[in-house]
């Protein structure tokens, strides 16, 4: 005879399954709306995916936040949020903890029983505090998917702190990115066999901007102020300022290997990842030699260099520099760099210089003294489209220098406005100081009238309304969607909706009857591609 | 044999076979990280791992070409992890020999995890040569943290005997953290003698630090007295600490008490960020009342106090804020609160956010509320947001601004969709929008 479960057996199983259902019938169901991208507006850290089976870097975009998972540390190892007053309300703490049943099946479904006895806290990584609009989206951060263990001195202490200052910048008029996670795992488990790994660091990153209207990418600036904080997951901090905390989000990304801010203009990314709170900011007083040639040193002087990780020249990255101290800093040329501003990207920001540093022996095919300067004067894709003059897209370039150049190592290359697949058009001959050279490249079956002689002819088909467009001294193709600051890289446009140029943003989007025009007949060149260029009547020049 | 020696036996043979599997395991795991390391260094080689029998435990070489061999990992967490897992086990088998080891590596992270792996076991049985230790090897400020665990758990041992072991601790950065740990353990225990140590403390940096202390946890039971208590004790970043951390919880338990103690605050940063939670939780019990309130702050405080009693008041009666600050005076500050109400209204509630806006009399007024409700109105549905701002009347002085705030939420969510509709827009407007004037990529 088959045993039967006995009455209170049958008793405790119809129990534990009317407590299982209660459980998932109450859990939030985690749906994505459209509001899913304001949470990882700056970019997805760990470049995490829905791919079933990259199980340690699993992401989950929810409308209260976006976050990667680790399905080995049974943990989030980020989440990104954004916070305004807006998400601040009265809908209290929600008073349970869900298992997330939207996690994979295969993923082992961390409870808060895991939790019990520990000695670790339910650390949030999105705050419940900053979910209390509507009770709905409080409970979705009560999912076991948004906690990690925490120290309670660090839970209870700074890192309330810091949650509760953070929701005081947001009422003091200022919207939120918030990043956070653990980082520096010794293989140590809650409850010591369990299934979630304890962190030795928790940090987190905030990106504070004044609000407006936009998107808070859309509002950005390298001026913006970003908080990192890098905190032991230890007992006995429990009162100690945040600010003892502080880092930078560079030494963040050293930790776990995350990349910040991918989504940013990488001119700006790069200065907020610099960033330590309450550093000074940079300033550049002077350099000396006003001009050099490559590979020559160069001293620059001015104030808050310490630490200092960045310097250019123009747009190229001094791949050899030393901060002698906090106001001097001495650099090399870098080959392949062009005449203009020196910049300095150090803890407390950005400094540019006001003046030019002059390169001697710019643009790499000139010689016999004299400057080089090349730019790219005008962009036109329009060519043979609906309601065109002319017939073929064209490229034309202008030399701003000094110097006659020789450009039979240069190339222009062409690439869609997200693209990183890029086609060229290898030059031809010499440009003279002040002279322009033409490029025409893919005819359309529209247009009436052709391009005056081109210096060369290539067969690219360019965007119309948005490109990426770049000038490079050797043959070799670029490889990245920004090149912007590559070596071989004499000048850069980004024009329409590309997602790379130069400086602030593209140049306008020029159409089948407006071209991309180049200030100062081609010469202006601030670097910034939205300040140098604007679109204009086509005009294709070749001398 | 008696069940309860049975039971026993039983015990102690799982706890044997389990720790034969665990060493075997970990052996294993030794080798093939040997066997990584050899192909890098001649400290271990495949031929030795080899001939080493495998029930016999890791030699000191094996051990360090395990350490070793975590440092070629890349990825940094992969790297801690190997590093953490094989040094803790080097340092239990062979404590001195890691030790020795440790002092002369690097002094990087690795060296950092190194310091609170070992110092904390040290300190358990031997305070006094873990706290020389760490002056010796815990010079960065990274580092020093490992004072706030080392005194936490003196602490927690035997509070008396670890403020006798302070003086240990180097004066400094080293100091102030020991004495946070110490105190955030006696503050719990009894806040009042703690207290009264902190204060005949000499040192003005330390009294600072200690003081800050027990006045933060002081805060979450008594508000008040730690006001007057930090009032007289504490000066600087401590006081606007301590006092806002007070000011938070008073406005929570007595909205109208924290209100009379921010008025009394001078001018100035901390006085305005408490007053933000004061005008919460005012607003919360009576909006009219916390609008009355505000107006005895200062004037350049008042416009962000008005948002966040806004967005309280919002929530209660959206018709009712709503009509606040549609009669503000004509002038800037009606045009600041007008921007954030409609802009918090229309991602609520977008249709009744538009009719209200259309209501408003002054025309500054209500170009600010199409701006703002635009962008408002995008975060839940940039689609239908960008198409009511692209119908609005070419003339109108707001429309571009709106426009192109709103566009930008929708190029985030779906730039595909977003740029083909962008095409259908007259050329004037879409070179106004572009989103190349963005910071984003």
């Amino acid at each position: 005879m088959k045993p039967t479960p006995s009455a209170p057996l049958k008793t405790k199983l119809a129990l534990l399954i009317a407590v299982f259902t209660a459980i998932f019938s109450l859990a939030p169901q985690a749906h994505a709306t459209i509001s899913t991208a304001l949470q990882m507006q700056l970019g997805n850290p760990s470049s995490a995916s829905t791919n079933a089976t990259v199980t340690n870097n699993f992401l989950v975009q929810r409308t209260v936040q976006s976050f990667g998972y680790n399905a080995h540390y049974n943990e989030p190892v980020w989440a990104s949020w954004d916070l305004t007053t807006a998400d601040v309300g009265g809908s209290g703490r929600n008073s349970t903890f869900y298992t997330d049943t939207n996690l994979l099946a295969t993923f082992y479904w961390v409870k808060t029983a895991d939790y019990t006895g520990s000695g670790f806290d339910r650390g949030h990584l999105t705050p419940s505090a900053d979910r209390t609009d509507t009770t709905n989206n409080n409970k979705l951060v009560f999912f076991m998917s948004n906690i990690m263990p925490q120290a309670p001195d660090n839970n209870q202490g700074i890192w309330a702190n810091f949650e509760g200052d953070c929701r005081t910048f947001a009422s003091a008029g200022n919207e939120l990115i918030i990043l956070c996670g653990p980082s520096t795992f010794s293989g140590s488990k809650i409850n010591t066999t369990g299934p979630v790994y304890i962190p030795d660091y928790t940090w987190k990153v905030a990106v504070i901007v004044p609000t407006g209207s936009g998107t808070l990418l859309s509002r950005l600036t390298a001026a913006s102020r970003v908080i990192a904080i890098n905190v032991p997951n230890i007992a006995g901090i429990r009162t100690t300022p945040w600010t003892n905390f502080l880092t930078s989000t560079k030494v963040i990304e050293t930790n776990t290997g995350f990349t910040f801010f991918t989504d940013v203009a990488s001119n700006i990314a790069e200065v907020l990842r610099a960033k330590v709170d309450g550093a000074l900011s940079p300033g550049i007083t002077s350099f000396t030699p006003t001009s050099a040639a490559t590979n020559a040193s160069v001293t620059i002087t001015g104030s808050n260099f310490t630490a200092a990780s960045i310097v250019k020249f123009n747009a190229s990255y001094a791949t050899t520099f030393t901060v002698n101290s906090g106001t001097q800093i001495t650099a090399t040329v870098p080959a392949g760099t062009t005449s203009g501003a020196i910049s300095v990207i150090a803890p407390g920001g950005l400094a540019t210089s006001a003046s030019s540093f002059t390169v001697t022996n710019g643009g790499g095919g000139g010689g016999g003294g004299g400057t080089t300067n090349l730019t790219i004067s005008q962009v036109y894709g329009g060519g043979g489209n609906s309601g065109a003059t002319y017939i073929n897209d064209f490229i034309e370039i202008y030399n701003a220098g000094t110097a006659t150049v020789n450009l039979s190592t240069y190339a222009v290359q062409y690439a869609s406005s997200a693209g990183s697949s890029w086609s060229e058009t290898i030059l031809n001959g010499t440009i003279a100081p002040g002279a322009h050279y033409l490029i025409q490249e893919a005819a359309g079956t529209g247009g009436t009238t052709s391009l005056p002689t081109p210096q060369a002819t290539g067969t690219i088909s360019m965007s119309a309304t948005a490109g990426k467009v770049a000038l490079t001294k050797t043959t070799t193709l670029l490889t990245v969607s920004n090149p912007v600051g590559t070596a071989s890289v004499v000048d850069f446009v980004g024009y329409g909706s590309a997602n790379a140029f130069e400086g602030t943003g593209a140049a306008p989007a020029p159409s089948a009857t407006a071209s991309d025009l180049r200030a100062g007949s081609g010469a202006t060149d601030t670097n910034d591609n939205a300040a140098d260029f604007t679109a204009g009547t086509v005009n294709p020049r070749n001398n | 044999m008696s069940p309860a020696f049975r039971k026993l036996l039983m015990a102690a043979t799982l706890v044997a076979v389990m720790g034969m599997i665990a060493l075997v395991a970990f052996r294993g795991r030794l080798l093939q990280n040997v066997a990584v390391e050899s192909s890098f260094t001649e400290a271990a080689t495949n031929s030795s791992a080899q001939t080493i029998a495998p029930h016999l435990p890791p030699t000191v070489d094996e051990y360090r070409a395990a350490v070793l061999a975590a440092f070629r990992e890349a990825n940094p967490a992969e790297r801690s992890l190997a590093f953490s897992q094989s040094f803790t086990a080097w340092f239990a088998h062979d404590p001195e020999a890691a030790l020795d080891w440790l002092r002369l590596i690097p002094r990087g992270r690795e060296y950092t995890q190194g310091i609170f792996i070992v110092l904390p076991v040290i300190c358990k049985n031997d305070p006094q040569r873990a706290l020389i230790l760490a002056e010796a090897m815990a010079t960065t400020h990274e580092q020093k943290f490992i004072y706030h665990a080392l005194f936490d758990q003196l602490a927690k041992n035997n509070l008396p005997s670890a403020v006798g072991w302070l003086q240990s601790a180097p004066a400094g950065e080293a100091r102030e953290n020991s004495l946070r740990a110490v105190m955030d353990n006696w503050t719990l225990k009894d806040v009042s003698a703690a207290l009264a140590w902190a204060k005949n403390l000499e040192d003005a940096g330390e009294r600072s630090a200690a003081l800050e202390s027990a006045l933060t946890t002081l805060a979450a039971g008594d508000p008040q007295k730690t006001i007057e208590l930090a009032s007289q004790n504490l000066e600087g970043g401590a006081l606007d600490r301590v006092l806002q951390t007070s000011l938070q919880q008073l406005a929570a338990e007595n909205p109208q008490a924290a209100a009379e103690a921010v008025g009394q605050l001078p001018a100035g940063e901390l006085q305005k960020n408490s007053a933000l939670s004061v005008a919460r939780a005012l607003a919360a019990q009576d909006p009219n009342a916390a609008m009355t309130w505000l107006q005895t702050l200062p004037a350049d405080t008042q416009p962000v106090v008005l948002n966040n009693t806004l967005d309280v008041w919002l929530k209660q009666d959206a018709v009712a804020a709503g009509k606040y600050v549609s009669e503000m005076s004509a002038g800037s500050a009606q045009d600041s609160a007008v921007s954030h109400f409609a802009e918090n209204w229309a991602e609520k509630d977008p249709a009744a956010a538009v009719n209200w806006a259309e209501s408003l009399s002054n025309a500054s007024a209500q170009n600010a509320a199409v701006i703002s409700l635009a962008s408002g109105w995008a975060r839940m549905d940039p689609a239908a947001a960008v198409r009511w701002t692209a119908e609005l009347p070419t003339e109108n002085p707001a429309r571009i601004a709106a426009l192109r705030g709103a566009y930008s939420y929708w190029d985030l969510t779906d730039k595909t969709t977003a740029g083909n509709f962008l095409e259908t827009l007259p050329a004037a407007d879409r070179e106004a929008i572009k989103p190349s004037t963005l910071a984003q990529k």
